[in-house]
């Protein structure tokens, strides 16, 4: 029963992104990439707000309430609820250079900025490099769905069916399909969260108010922050939120996204909305303490979720959970794949075949595209656990990007060279301090690789002279929007 | 132009100083209230406070009636 609900739904899913279609110029690669800049506020919301909440949400966040209890969640919940103001301000200005440099990836955004493209190059390299581990991690998320699932399926075949239709979800008309899928994926989420925390009040004897008493009765440490030592861990909190709540915005994938907004104030927008989403981990929470109370020492922190469901709701709804999670694993595939196809077709392919046509950039990146999620599906197969490990390197690495993200907005004197030296050195620090352990004195380790990566930045920036097209062309991104488009495109 | 200090007020300082400035003082179990001990009451109604503060900051924003 739960696998007829889950099957009916990925078959949605798909009809879906065959539905998005309709009004995409599929040979346009500004429709591909970043809907040529029309996403209005509807559209925009699910897109943005689905690609933050990935399956790491509904498995993720339970398992470590259930094994670390609130000293973890807390710093979670801190930073993606400030991350949102920090965007406020941010996306705006990023939309805007990307808007009069015709950018369309992060790798094009900064190549137009220091007219530079090396530095495109770089970022792009960094970008493929970081978000491999990304993708793969979707696929243990799949398979742990699968598990629940009670199926036995060839864990190849689940694979391959995964990332042929995540492929469908990009391959057709870009990160259009991704929206219409993102609005039934985020429907499932939502109603599988409200399952959950339902579930788990409705099962409790005394309710709500039951779970969290019991577990403080329980397990006294788990509800508050401990400070054990004291030091360590407060400073290792803050600066744990500090660091994500600015990395967030690394990630290529959701520079695309802003990308494809209509304006900046549709940005800004959106950006005052976003964190509503976040009353789900009420209900997520929740229902980890319940499993906390009622079923405590399990192995696997991963059932803490899907094993309550599965425990304690009908079949159908268990399908339709299961279809939410996996929707999320395939959906944040597929929009990494887009992200890489983009930068291959027209930061790498674009570097050395100038001029391309746009028809043939799209080529390029549904082949890329493609290319990419083969790539991490034979990863994933051969090398299971391989990429699960470097996660952390993942984000860490990719949020060396940030620095040169914000000079790039604000710092007319940014010279390519300080960008590039500051993520290379950066990027070098975070696989020293994850390999030698070095004190840091409970500060995140992440936090100061880009600290160092900004005094790189700064001290090589000023070293070299100045870069004359680099700052006009920032000069033109401080001026208000008032341009008209003419004069914009003589500049480039 | 008009000065961007009220957005900036509503939209990043209220809510920094909400959950991590008055981090020592909501980082505590009792008294439990709607249910929840303080501190995820407190984090919960954050949530919903944030998006309020953040949409005052909007409509303050002189930079959203620059554009149209």
């Amino acid at each position: 029963m739960a696998l007829c609900t889950f099957l009916i739904l990925i078959l949605l899913s798909v009809s879906l992104a065959f539905l998005s279609r309709r009004g995409v110029i599929a040979s346009d690669i500004n429709q591909i990439l970043v809907a040529s800049r029309k996403f209005g506020s509807f559209l925009f919301f699910f897109v943005t707000v689905g690609e933050i909440y990935g399956i790491g949400t509904m498995i993720g966040v339970p398992g470590a309430v259930y094994s670390r209890g609130s000293s973890y969640i807390l710093w979670f919940l801190g930073y993606i609820l400030l991350a949102y103001p920090v965007g406020y301000f941010m996306n705006p200005r990023v939309w805007r250079i990307g808007k009069i440099g015709d950018a369309s990836t992060t790798s094009d955004w900064f190549e137009w900025r220091f007219a530079s493209k090396w530095l495109g190059l770089l970022v792009a390299f960094l970008s493929i490099l970081f978000l491999l581990p990304w993708a793969q991690m979707q696929f243990a998320g799949l398979s742990i769905i699968l598990r629940y699932l009670g199926i036995q399926i060839n864990p190849v075949a689940a694979v391959v069916a995964a990332s042929i239709i995540a492929f469908t979800y990009v391959g057709l008309s870009g990160i259009k399909g991704s929206a219409y899928v993102a609005i039934l994926k985020d429907i499932l989420m939502i109603a599988a969260i409200l399952v959950g925390g339902v579930t788990a009040v409705m099962k409790m004897p005394g309710g709500l108010e039951a779970i969290y008493r019991t577990a403080y009765v329980k397990f006294p440490s788990y509800l508050t922050v401990v400070a054990v030592p004291i030091d360590k861990n407060v400073t290792f909190l803050i600066s744990t939120i500090l660091f994500q709540a600015v990395g967030f915005y690394s990630w290529p994938s959701i520079m695309q996204y802003v990308f494809s907004a209509k304006s900046e104030r549709t940005i800004r927008h959106n950006q005052c909305i976003m964190p509503l989403y976040m009353l789900m981990y009420i209900f997520l929470v929740t229902a980890a303490f319940f499993t906390l109370v009622t079923v405590p020492g399990l192995k696997n922190p991963d059932d803490a979720f899907m094993g309550m469901i599965v425990r304690n709701v009908p079949g159908w709804l268990v399908g339709i959970v299961a279809a939410g999670g996996a929707l999320t694993c395939m959906l944040v595939l597929a929009d990494v794949s887009l992200a890489v196809g983009g930068i291959v077709s027209r930061n790498i392919i674009g570097m050395f075949k100038p001029g391309m046509s746009s028809s043939s950039l799209v080529r390029w990146t549904r082949g890329s595209t493609a290319l990419f999620l083969a790539i991490s599906v034979w990863l994933t197969i051969f090398f299971p656990r391989l990429l699960l490990g470097l996660i952390n390197i993942a984000y860490f690495g990719i949020t060396q990007i940030f620095p040169g993200i914000v000079a790039t907005i604000l710092w007319k004197r940014a010279h390519k060279w300080g960008i590039a030296a500051g993520m290379i050195v950066g990027v070098f620090c975070v696989f020293l301090f994850n390999t030698i352990n070095i004190v840091t004195f409970g500060i995140n380790k992440g936090l100061v690789s880009v600290v160092i990566n900004t005094i790189v930045m700064v001290v090589v920036s000023l070293i070299c002279s100045p870069d004359a097209t680099s700052m006009e062309r920032f000069m033109l991104t401080v001026k208000s929007d008032r341009r008209s488009s003419s004069e914009v495109v003589a500049v480039r | 132009m008009t000065t961007r200090f009220w957005t900036w007020l509503f939209v990043l300082i209220i809510p920094l100083l909400a959950i991590v400035g008055a981090f020592p003082f909501y980082n505590r179990a009792e008294p439990f209230i709607l249910g929840f001990p303080f501190i995820y009451f407190w984090v919960f109604l954050w949530i919903v406070l944030t998006p309020l503060s953040m949409l005052i900051g909007y409509k303050l924003d002189p930079e959203n009636k620059n554009e149209e």
